[in-house]
């Protein structure tokens, strides 16, 4: 995003910046292009009262922000918007996390904070030794360059977004080893991570996982995302 | 993403949080799937939402349902908001009518979803839990604007916007409603709760009685 010469230093568009990353230098605002995650949340809102908010012609770096940061640009990888997964929203139809099993999904930078990608690789650097199976439908997935380590493609490191999504899946039993080593990664970040974590019923109405998670002291949030089961007849069936 | 997932605030101020989307699975069942999404769009019309949008055309607050659901194409997700447990459920029983065949998912207490799945004859295939924010939370504004801005989990909603909105509803500059309207047009996708926003505005109102 780049602020064109029509910019008359009002500072309106200021607080619409999750990133902090514009400010006013010489009677006019200056966008810092290193801290700027392309969301276009400051052109979208209209608030510039002489449009002074263009978006510049991105390279492919900053495609990269743009798409895990902007919900109305398209993930090349998976054709999806958003942070361009399907995740638990299909997950009865797709099977991607069947019953015994549980899904992970890292959002790195959220809720709000933004990540660089050589954050997101200390946290995938600490997990990958625990044996996972990664969500290929995931653009994420997709920068990684060794899935045994967890490193990331090098050019991509110091690249900014609003947030991304790490998913895999792992059997009940790595349920323990995760959550230790999410905990001890955590004090070498410098951002923030929200943490989910998808089951599917067993055939007792049960989550399988929950019981484990609790038992390790997290107790999860009243609020969940549910899967309704109504994406296809028999699908239930089919997993239960 | 788990857009929907991760809301902030407390129990008490979610029981009146009910949002939803739809979406087909790409090689499974999406093609066909814009007339499914453009049937649940009308559907949830019927039904007083709060909120409803789909990230390429906007929400109920910067476009109409009419312009959503013409927008709306295969491989689209569409999301409603209800703001009230009569509301929703009466939107399920709709959809268990239309014996509905396209995945759903919903962000509400689990307890409520739960309740509500047992009423209308809905069996709940799978959860999302969500287990905690780490790392750097020094860095996170307060829990008070977590609760707005995590209603757009997308976190197009900057907490400096927030702030300067609630320090115009305390100085009578903007009302409750307009505030929570300014907040949901920046949420493309319409998984901002409207009326919630507007409640916890009021709020700031009322602390000052």
């Amino acid at each position: 995003m780049i602020v064109n010469e029509q910019c008359i230093g009002c500072g309106s568009c200021i607080p619409y910046c999750g990133m902090g990353a514009i400010s006013i230098k010489d009677k006019k605002a200056v966008i810092d292009l290193d801290e700027c995650v392309e969301c276009s949340v400051c052109r979208r809102s209209g608030v510039c009262p002489k449009n002074a908010l263009e978006m510049q012609e991105l390279d492919e770096m900053r495609k990269i922000r743009h798409q895990f940061s902007d919900p109305k640009a398209t993930h090349p990888s998976t054709m999806i918007k958003g942070r361009g997964t399907e995740e638990i929203k299909t997950n009865d139809v797709t099977n991607r996390v069947a019953c015994g099993r549980l899904g992970f999904g890292i959002e790195v930078g959220r809720p709000g904070i933004g990540t660089r990608f050589y954050d997101v690789q200390r946290i995938t650097k600490a997990l990958a030794p625990i044996g996972l199976d990664w969500e290929k439908a995931n653009p994420l997935t997709s920068l990684i360059a060794n899935l045994e380590t967890g490193e990331f493609m090098h050019q991509v490191l110091n690249e900014k977004v609003l947030s991304c999504i790490i998913e895999f899946s792992v059997p009940v039993e790595k349920l323990e080893p995760i959550i230790k080593a999410l905990l001890n990664v955590q004090h070498e970040v410098e951002t923030v991570f929200s943490v989910s974590m998808i089951s599917t019923y067993d055939a007792d109405r049960k989550l399988p996982g929950l019981e484990e998670l609790k038992k390790i002291g997290i107790t999860p949030r009243p609020n969940a995302k549910t899967n309704l089961g109504m994406g296809k007849p028999g699908a239930q069936t089919k997993l239960h | 993403m788990s857009h929907t997932l991760h809301r902030r605030g407390s129990k008490e101020s979610l029981q009146n949080d009910f949002p939803l989307l739809s979406r087909p699975s790409i090689g499974i069942n999406n093609i066909g799937s814009g007339d499914k999404l453009r049937e649940f769009t009308k559907i949830a019309m019927r039904h007083n939402p709060t909120n409803l949008g789909m990230s390429k055309k906007g929400n109920l607050y910067t476009t109409t349902s009419e312009e959503i659901i013409e927008a709306l194409e295969d491989n689209r997700t569409v999301n409603v908001v209800f703001a009230n447990k009569e509301d929703y459920t009466a939107f399920l029983k709709e959809l268990v009518e239309h014996n509905w065949d396209l995945s759903v998912t919903t962000g509400a207490l689990r307890e409520n979803v739960e309740e509500v799945c047992a009423e209308v004859g809905i069996v709940p295939h799978s959860v999302n839990l969500s287990i905690g924010i780490f790392g750097k939370l020094e860095l996170l504004p307060p829990e008070e604007i977590l609760a707005f801005t995590t209603m757009c989990g997308h976190h197009q909603i900057a907490p400096a916007l927030v702030e300067a909105l609630i320090d115009k509803v305390k100085k009578g500059k903007t009302s409750p409603h307009d505030a929570a309207v300014s907040l949901a047009r920046h949420c493309p996708c319409g998984a901002f709760n409207t009326a919630r926003a507007e409640d916890m505005f009021k709020q700031y109102l009322e602390k000052m009685e």
